[in-house]
């Protein structure tokens, strides 16, 4: 007879709210294994006990065939001597250990429960929270680990004795499902303010959406604005009412066909919409340029995405949602839907019906509440595409908070505060960073509030107690002042060099790089504005090596809106006085003549003016002068729109890319020569971005397409960041460069930079989970502490 | 007196300096107290009295809406009354830069003489000094008041209470505005004017209306929004103001569009913040808008127990701002 033997396998990653034991369960009895599975917070704990050949298949069980939603990150195997004789294999429950913890993000209803949802014989028909072992909600629920019910939400929601059956037996889809319920028990849906509750609340909702009105309705990680995507005339009422005159609005839509008819799919976007994240994805609509700009889909209304070729698209993912395009109550429903968040500007998405009463009332028709409490906010995830690959812009539900894993082998625990805009934490323990929902705009005190709430919150689920905090060296952040306010050591990592750190954290990257930090504005070391930075970088700290030509902003915050005001500042630096200036600018028709003798004066007397080497700030100025866009109604629209106008020109049929770039606008050479006079210490090089605009001007008065000059602009600017990198690596012999900053959120300066660069032999990292963006360098922030941690004490 | 402008022999103590204070000062500030010995012999009031004192520089000195003689009366006055004083007494002392022409500071001392007439002070005691050219920039005035408390009232930085209404006497910003207009030269042919008035008078109105007042606070240099957070601090108070509510005149609230300024920041010589129970703020408003000075009183928020030390303005489209901390750079924040 073949001996017997006994071994304890750990299993670590996201192993918990996924199914994993009654998996493992399973994998024991078909191969005759005695023992005992249980969750221990951190792992999940295994003793197996059989034939040696029955144990180590059963752990490739484990390995090969875990459940669909778990992710293994670590599998540790001990073999155990005097093991006590096992009668049968147990689930045992759980019991708490500490160590590493890995909490699971909110995962998309799956096709078994969808195909459950709409058969009328299951007693599931229609439920509106059906969920299993491996979907349902998770981090929007979760008290704190192990995941069990009595430590969710979940908790105030006895099960009905059907339910309690599925539960225990190890051969249903939910057995241990802990968000379990069914239509006998568990919350339930109702409109807040009226009499309606369960599917009456629905077919209201869907009445009310389906007339052309607005449904404020919540979801898994809170409230989102609904109405009639196809709807013209609900679009621009809902923009009125929620003050949004511009921002393209995300939609849901019903299926993948219906995403197919208005957009260009590729395999890979097909992938990512589908899969059981469901972030919006940002796709091409499919109808193309027709001379005067994007047409829409017949389906889809044109205030959607205006003059947007792009248009964020999700399909449903909380069981609500299906039914929303799908009951039996004979409405006939559009096929594609709003889903925006639902919240008043500024402040943070609504999570209860208290806050969506206070803030939605006056934007809506009715409410479509429900009674399972929402613990921490999930707003939905933005992402776009790079070359077949995902590149995120919003990174929150479904994703927060993974982990990322660097190799360094760092000990210890930092919480980072992120930035200001776009605001998201991230708490470190030793080599794992946990990024956190996205919390929002942190100019508005609510979502302050919001960002200490989920930073306690997500301290407790992860079990960490920070030595440090790490924040942004901007002097008026109110992320800086929550992160004082903690009352531990704070650190402050300038805002640029955070954005390099996080690109190269993401890209597990421990070696110095060229950092090409190209951004809106943040503070630098020397008290001026930053934005278009060429930085040497490690985890020890950063130079700067180089950056745009610096410019006077003037203005304050007003000039990251009117880019006109940047514009007429570019303008004078490169005329050096006024009557130039007064004609150039009457001419582009930026502005009157008195606004302009007035932003020349402010900007000569440095009256309410910085110093500012903003990139982001440039685009805005650039899309002004090139008559593009003079303001913008939302961060980023100049931009976007010069951005838009640049691809138009790169797909037109009149460009030449022979002739089409502009004559070299000077090298980096000649301008190091410029700052010779400087100390030593500042003796860094320019880019030649005054010579571009330059050209820009005068070609956009002698009345060249601004489309051709808008792609002009990207390719001159990328030309200039390429020889930029270039003289970096002559001076440093690094060939290994990192993009990051919401200024490469702009896809054709990134791919532009990044096959350049590629050209040039250099190896680019960019980013793809994490945004580009400032939500993303909360990562670089958590990493700076955590080195500086292992750096100074231990 | 033949000069057409101060010269150093006025301040050397000689002839021109007597014929100097006799003929400009003297000549405006006559009234029974005005000594001509080396102090003035008063009578004290019954009460307590309060004391202040301030210096005056101003460039440039002749402004829309007035000049540095009836900014240095107001100043004074407005610092008694937010004590709840009445103003009584007053001395100048004035440094005069050597060339400084001699109608220019007759304008000056009659402004001067109408303010202290209008707030009913008796400048009693004066100092004359001149000095070289370029040693100082036209002319200082520095002036020190003495009032009467008046009974019953009890107000401070550190009483305001949550619940209690925000009013502001008029439109903010105004002699800010004028004076950034005036001195930078950008062309800008605005409509605005300096608020500089005396308020004793409406602080007195008020004060009959009500004893029930927590605060009154002059917003000079610094804004409404530098003592909103004064206060915030001294009385370890939340402030919540409401944008929509803040009165600004259209000339000032263009400049500040213009110039990405903040009109809650920009100095104010003509204008109270009160606080004050919200039981009374309506009759105090109702009071203040038949006051020559207040016209545009309004309640511009509460204080509130959460945010101690904070202001907080919900502006115009429902956003919930932190109103940044006065003083320090004016740094752009967006991204
Ligand atoms: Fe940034
Ligand atoms: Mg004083
Ligand atoms: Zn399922
Ligand atoms: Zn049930």
């Amino acid at each position: 007879m073949e001996r017997e033997i006994t071994k304890m396998i750990r299993v670590y990653g996201i192993v918990q709210g996924v199914g994993f034991r009654p998996t493992v369960s399973r994998h024991a009895m078909a191969r005759g294994i005695r023992g005992s599975v249980s969750n221990k917070g951190p792992y999940v704990e295994i003793f197996a006990q059989g034939k040696e050949g029955d144990v180590d298949g059963f752990i490739s069980d484990i390995e090969e065939k875990p459940p669909k939603r778990a992710a293994i990150l670590k599998l540790l195997v001990e073999p155990v001597e005097d093991a006590p004789e096992f009668g049968q294999f147990d689930i045992i429950e759980s019991e708490k250990t500490k160590g590493e913890i890995f909490v699971s993000p909110d995962i998309a209803i799956c096709d078994e429960c969808k195909e459950e949802m709409f058969d009328p014989k299951n007693r599931r028909y229609l439920h509106p929270f059906i969920n299993c072992t491996c979907c349902g909600p998770r981090l929007t629920i979760l008290d704190s680990l192990p995941y069990d019910r009595e430590r969710t939400s979940m908790k105030e929601f006895p099960m009905c004795p059907s339910c309690a059956d599925e539960y225990n037996d190890p051969d249903t889809r939910r057995y241990d499902a802990q968000p379990v319920c069914c239509n006998d028990c568990g919350p339930e849906v109702y409109l807040i303010g009226k009499k309606e509750r369960g599917r009456e609340a629905i077919t209201e909702t869907r009445r009310v959406i389906a007339s052309g009105g607005i449904a404020a309705i919540k979801g898994i990680g809170g409230f989102h604005l609904c109405c009639d995507a196809t709807s013209q005339e609900a679009v621009e009422r809902l923009r009125k009412l929620k003050r949004r005159p511009m921002k393209p609005f995300a939609v849901m839509a019903q299926d993948l066909e219906t995403v197919k008819a208005i957009c260009e799919v590729s395999e890979e976007q097909e992938k990512i919409l589908t899969g059981h994240q469901k972030p919006i994805l940002l796709l091409d609509k499919t109808e193309k340029v027709d001379g005067k700009g994007y047409n829409k889909h017949p389906g889809l209304c044109e205030s959607i995405a205006p003059g947007n070729p792009k248009v964020g698209v999700m399909l449903p993912y909380a069981p609500v949602q299906f039914l929303l395009f799908h009951y039996d109550d004979g409405i006939e429903m559009p096929e594609l839907l709003v889903m925006t968040s639902g919240n008043t500007s500024g402040a943070p998405i609504c999570r209860d019906d208290e806050e969506a009463v206070e803030e939605l009332s006056h934007l809506c028709d009715c409410i479509l509440s429900h009674d399972r409490k929402i613990r921490i906010r999930a707003d939905d995830s933005v992402m776009d595409f790079y070359k077949g690959k995902p590149y995120m812009i919003r990174r929150s539900r479904g994703y927060a908070p993974l982990p990322f894993m660097v190799s360094t082998p760092w000990s210890g625990q930092v919480i980072a505060a992120g930035g200001e805009l776009k605001n998201t934490f991230c708490i470190g323990v030793d080599n794992r960073f946990y990024p956190s929902p996205y919390v929002g705009d942190l100019e508005d005190l609510r979502t302050v509030k919001a960002l200490k709430e989920t930073m306690g919150r997500l301290e407790t689920l992860l079990e960490v107690q920070p030595e440090v905090v790490v924040c942004d060296l901007h002097p008026k952040y109110n992320s800086a002042v929550v992160a004082e306010e903690i009352g531990l050591p704070v650190l402050k990592v300038q805002h640029h060099y955070a954005h390099i750190l996080s690109c190269m954290s993401e890209n597990d990257c421990e070696e110095k790089v060229i950092g090409v930090s190209f951004d809106g504005t943040g503070y630098g070391t020397d008290g001026t504005i930053w934005g278009g930075e060429i930085l040497l970088a490690d985890y020890q700290g950063f130079t700067r090596l180089g950056s745009i030509r610096p410019f006077i902003q003037v203005g304050g915050d007003i000039s990251a809106k009117e880019g006109w005001r940047i514009a007429v500042s570019l303008i004078w630096q490169n005329t050096g006085n006024l009557a130039e200036t007064l004609f150039a600018v009457q001419k582009l028709g930026l502005c009157t003549e008195q606004e302009c003798r007035v932003l020349v004066t402010m900007a000569q007397r440095k009256i309410n003016a910085v110093t500012s080497t903003s990139a982001g700030r440039l685009f805005d100025g650039v899309s002004a002068i090139l008559g593009i866009r003079k303001a913008s109604t939302f961060e980023g629209e100049a931009s976007m729109a010069l951005e838009f106008a640049a691809e138009e020109w790169r797909k037109s049929p009149q460009r030449n890319p022979e002739t089409d770039n502009l004559a070299a606008p000077g090298n980096l050479a000649d301008l190091a020569k410029n700052s010779e006079d400087a100390p030593e210490d500042l003796r860094k090089f320019i880019l030649n971005t005054g010579e571009i605009v330059r050209h820009l001007t005068e070609s956009r008065l002698a009345g060249e397409d601004p489309r051709k000059l808008a792609y002009e602009f990207h390719a001159e600017l990328a030309e200039q960041i390429i020889a930029a990198c270039e003289e970096a690596k002559r001076q440093t012999g690094i060939r290994k460069a990192a993009l990051s900053g919401g200024v490469f959120q702009n896809r054709l300066l990134l791919e532009l930079v990044d096959e350049g660069l590629q050209k040039k032999g250099f190896q680019v990292l960019k980013h793809s989970l994490i945004p580009p963006n400032d939500g993303g360098i909360a990562l670089g922030q958590a990493a700076y502490g955590m080195a500086y941690l292992n750096r100074n004490i231990r | 007196m033949d000069n057409k402008t101060v010269t150093m022999a006025h301040g050397a103590g000689g002839r021109q300096t007597s014929e100097l204070i006799d003929e400009v000062f003297k000549a405006h500030f006559a009234n029974p107290d005005l000594t001509a010995d080396d102090a003035a012999v008063l009578v004290p009031p019954t009460g307590k009295m309060a004391v202040s004192t301030d210096g005056f520089i101003v460039s440039p000195a002749f402004f829309p809406g007035g000049n540095i003689g009836k900014l240095s009366i107001c100043g004074t006055v407005n610092d008694l009354a937010c004590m709840g004083a009445k103003p009584m007494y007053l001395t100048c002392a004035f440094v005069i830069e050597e060339g400084f022409p001699m109608e220019k500071l007759e304008e000056i001392a009659s402004a001067m003489e109408k303010t202290a007439k209008e707030a009913g002070v008796r400048i009693v005691s004066g100092d004359t000094k001149v000095a070289g050219k370029g040693q100082v920039d036209g002319v200082f005035i520095t002036t020190t008041g003495m009032g009467e408390i008046q009974d019953g009232v009890q107000v401070g930085g550190e009483l305001a209470k949550p619940g209690d209404a925000i009013i502001v006497t008029g439109d903010v910003g105004r002699h800010g505005c004028t004076i950034l207009l005036a001195r930078e030269d950008f062309g800008i042919d605005a409509d605005v004017t300096s608020d500089c008035a005396p308020l004793w008078g409406t602080v007195k109105e008020v004060m009959d209306a009500t004893h029930d007042i927590h605060v009154i606070r002059d917003a000079t240099r610094g804004g409404v929004g530098t003592v909103l957070y004064e206060i915030a601090g001294q009385s370890n108070v939340g402030i919540r103001l409401d944008a929509a509510a803040v009165p600004v005149a259209p000339g000032v609230k263009g400049v500040c569009g213009m110039l990405g300024l903040e009109p809650l920041y920009l100095a104010c010589e003509g204008r109270m913040v009160i606080m004050a129970p919200k039981s009374e703020a309506e009759k105090i408003v109702e009071v203040l808008h038949k006051c020559p000075y207040s016209k545009d009183a309004a309640i511009i928020g509460e204080v509130t127990a959460d945010q101690p030390g904070k202001v907080v303005m919900t502006t115009e489209i429902g956003t919930q701002a932190l109103l940044p901390q006065p003083g320090g750079e004016l740094l752009p924040r967006i991204c």
